[in-house]
């Protein structure tokens, strides 16, 4: 028989990032989320964002991007929740919310291929990660395939 | 045959893994320890459905065609 699963998927880190003296394993992985985001929007990694008025708001870890050069910050509540912090608006009221939240659903989607690429690993898949889109302006997917 | 699983991940963080290769029940047990160890690595797993394929997939897959492939494959590191 062949089937196929279909799984809603939340992410949640470990509430504390060191664990044993050591940084857990789910945020390497948020890290390596953040990098190759970061990389596929030709931006960088920083520890900051910044709001409409240039104040700047720390969190584990952020994206800068030329698209939105403010950044879009993972905070990590005390159970563990992600959440994505951003200012969407400028001085002027436009806003910026939707290639922000494209950011955050960017790392998201990320950081899940690579727990699903780590899952199927440990599983001892040979594992790749292609990415594909339906059309030319279809939404984005990350596909992981995996064989034994 | 080989085994082998195609997981698709949406950008609202959906997730579809569809098995191939695998004998009876094997792939609903394979679907399970899939959720389990996702869970370890950081995601809450909520399986929203199991569907079995349909006569005409499962022959598309056995019938020694290249695997398709989506288009504008991109290689990540």
């Amino acid at each position: 028989m062949s089937v196929i699963s279909s799984y809603r998927t939340k992410i949640r880190l470990s509430p504390d990032r060191l664990v044993d003296g050591a940084i857990d394993p789910t945020w390497r992985l948020m890290r390596e989320a953040i990098d190759v985001t970061a990389q596929e929007l030709g931006g960088r990694v920083t520890d900051h964002i910044q709001d409409a008025f240039g104040r700047e708001a720390r969190c584990p870890f952020a994206v800068v991007s030329p698209g939105f050069p403010r950044g879009v910050g993972v905070r990590v509540g005390p159970g563990g929740d992600v959440t994505f912090v951003y200012d969407p608006y400028d001085e002027k009221g436009r806003g910026y919310k939707r290639i922000a939240g494209e950011i955050a659903e960017r790392i998201a989607q990320n950081y899940t291929a690579l727990a699903v690429a780590k899952a199927l690993g440990e599983m001892n898949y040979s594992v790749e990660i292609d990415e594909a889109r339906e059309g030319s302006a279809g939404p984005r997917a990350v596909v992981v395939r995996g064989s034994i | 045959m080989t085994r082998g699983v195609k997981v698709k991940i949406g950008p609202d963080g959906s997730v579809e893994a569809d098995f191939t290769g695998f004998a009876g029940s094997d792939c609903l047990d394979e679907a399970e320890r899939l959720a389990g160890n996702m869970a370890r690595f950081g995601l809450k797993v909520d399986i929203e459905g199991l569907r079995k394929k349909s006569g005409s997939e499962i022959a598309g897959e056995a019938g020694g065609s290249a695997p398709s492939r989506d288009p504008v494959p991109t290689r990540r590191e």
